[in-house]
């Protein structure tokens, strides 16, 4: 419940920052998506419960905030958020935690994108699959993994994770 | 409730031991789990089906709208916060940017000026080789001859050794004493040949030498009389003198010069007749000489030779 406290208004600032500040932004072609990286690191750190809550919250503030449509995102990133926190529970969070975020950080960029354009196919919106993978996609992708590990740091410092807190991992001994 | 001990050895990234044995609260933790993330996934799935089927002023639209409402000044504020940050990005970006167009165009204008160059001097060429194929093709070329068009690789290199090198030689039928003219008039004559390369010692060296006529106009027409020998000056870059032409001849400023071609029984000169060599640039004479004192003006620039035609004899 603390972790929830603590991470919606942080993930709900973080969506208004990415969408005002962020992807006005831009770096090589595509900003990177700072929303998304802190939501695999909250999931990776707490969980697939606190990650698919995040998820949806993120989600509902980013269709309210682009009047898109709402649920699709919130869809989307309850996907992730779950998925990359059920992958945080079968990796190991002691040791190679930098390859293990970047991993998880690569899982959810193309898993994003991949239910974007799936979505917006269901949908019948056509998706210039060409220019968005290569103008827009790999810079993002690129600026995602170059943001990982220092976001994911930060958010350990913030919610105070030590390992043996995780109370879904039951190790041998 | 026993503490959790972890195994403390070298750990893949991907977990080899699996929970051993799940116990009832955490089956009960991850059942409730799969709830939360079924009901999270159904209301996403009905928010977006309501939201999709119903009016734009209905109440899911309504109430995007008002929490848009409520984000906007949350999103002014980060926008004026971030402004001067994207300003500096934007300036920084807009001074790479405009440093790389600077260089780009710096090199398309060198690479332009290359181009205008090389068309430049292909048009010089083109013309130059409409000259040369005018004057094979046209009556002035010397029957009894085969042209030979090559490219001047080496000019004089002083003064006083008036001699060029062509890039062609014995194979393209070159042979020694073979006239070279251009367009213009005479060059000199091959001095030196190999299979792929010529010398050729202008008619501005002192050691030329070559029988001309002068072919000038007067009241009654075209007069053709005065035969002498044309030489360098005895000074180097002073032109031609044209040696051997009695007093009693006549010969005016401005008057052509050309080769006489003159054939005997035993001689014969090595140029075919009425090669154009020069103009008479003045005319004297004093009472102690024999000859007039003719000096002649070059018709063929020698200081910009590119190109020569080598005549040869044809079999």
């Amino acid at each position: 419940m603390i972790d929830l406290v603590k991470g919606l208004p942080l993930l709900a600032v973080l969506a208004v920052g990415q969408i005002t500040i962020v992807n006005p932004l831009e770096l090589i072609d595509g900003p990177p998506d700072l929303l998304l990286v802190a939501l695999v690191a909250l999931a990776l750190l707490r969980g697939p419960v606190v990650g698919a809550i995040g998820g949806f919250w993120t989600g509902i503030i980013v269709d309210v905030a682009t009047l898109d449509t709402l649920g699709l995102t919130s869809l989307l990133l309850v996907l992730v958020g779950y998925g990359i926190g059920r992958f945080g529970d079968v990796t190991t969070v002691r040791s190679a935690q930098l390859p293990r975020v970047l991993l998880a950080v690569l899982i959810a960029t193309i898993g994003l994108m991949a239910g974007s354009i799936l979505i917006n196919f269901m949908l019948g919106t056509s998706v210039p699959l060409g220019p968005v993978l290569v103008r827009s996609f790999l810079p993002t992708l690129a600026l995602n993994l170059v943001l990982a590990y220092p976001v994911f740091l930060l958010l350990r410092l913030l919610f105070r994770v030590h390992v043996r807190q995780r109370p879904e991992v039951v190790s041998a001994g | 409730m026993p503490r959790q001990r972890t195994v403390r050895l070298p750990r893949p990234l991907v977990s080899q031991h699996r929970p051993r044995r799940v116990r009832g609260s955490a089956g009960r933790s991850r059942a409730q789990r799969r709830l939360v993330v079924a009901a999270l996934i159904l209301l996403a799935l009905a928010l977006t089906t309501i939201y999709l089927r119903e009016a734009e002023d209905d109440a899911l639209h309504g109430a995007q709208q008002r929490g848009s409402e409520i984000l906007t000044p949350l999103a002014v504020a980060g926008e004026r916060m971030a402004r001067p940050f994207r300003d500096a990005y934007s300036y920084v970006e807009g001074l790479a940017d405009a440093r790389a167009d600077a260089e780009r165009m710096r090199r398309e204008l060198e690479r332009l000026r290359r181009q205008v160059i090389a068309n430049e001097t292909a048009v010089a060429d083109a013309a130059r080789y409409e000259r040369i194929l005018r004057y094979e093709t046209g009556p002035r070329f010397p029957d009894d001859f085969d042209p030979v068009v090559a490219r001047v690789t080496q000019v004089p290199s002083s003064p006083f050794r008036q001699e060029i090198v062509v890039a062609a030689g014995t194979s393209a039928g070159i042979g020694i004493n073979d006239p070279v003219v251009t367009p213009d008039g005479l060059v000199g004559r091959v001095i030196r040949v190999s299979a792929t390369r010529a010398k050729i010692r202008l008619l501005t060296d002192q050691q030329s030498a070559v029988s001309a006529v002068v072919v000038g106009s007067s009241a009654e027409g075209i007069r053709s009389g005065a035969q002498g020998i044309v030489q360098a000056a005895s000074s180097a870059g002073a032109g031609l003198t044209l040696d051997r032409v009695g007093k009693e001849e006549v010969v005016n400023s401005g008057d052509l010069v050309v080769t006489s071609g003159f054939r005997t029984s035993e001689f014969a000169s090595l140029f075919p007749p009425k090669i154009a060599i020069g103009a008479v640039r003045s005319v004297g004479q004093q009472d102690i000489d024999l000859f007039k004192r003719i000096q002649v003006e070059p018709i063929v620039d020698f200081e910009s030779l590119t190109e020569v035609i080598v005549l040869a004899p044809k079999q």
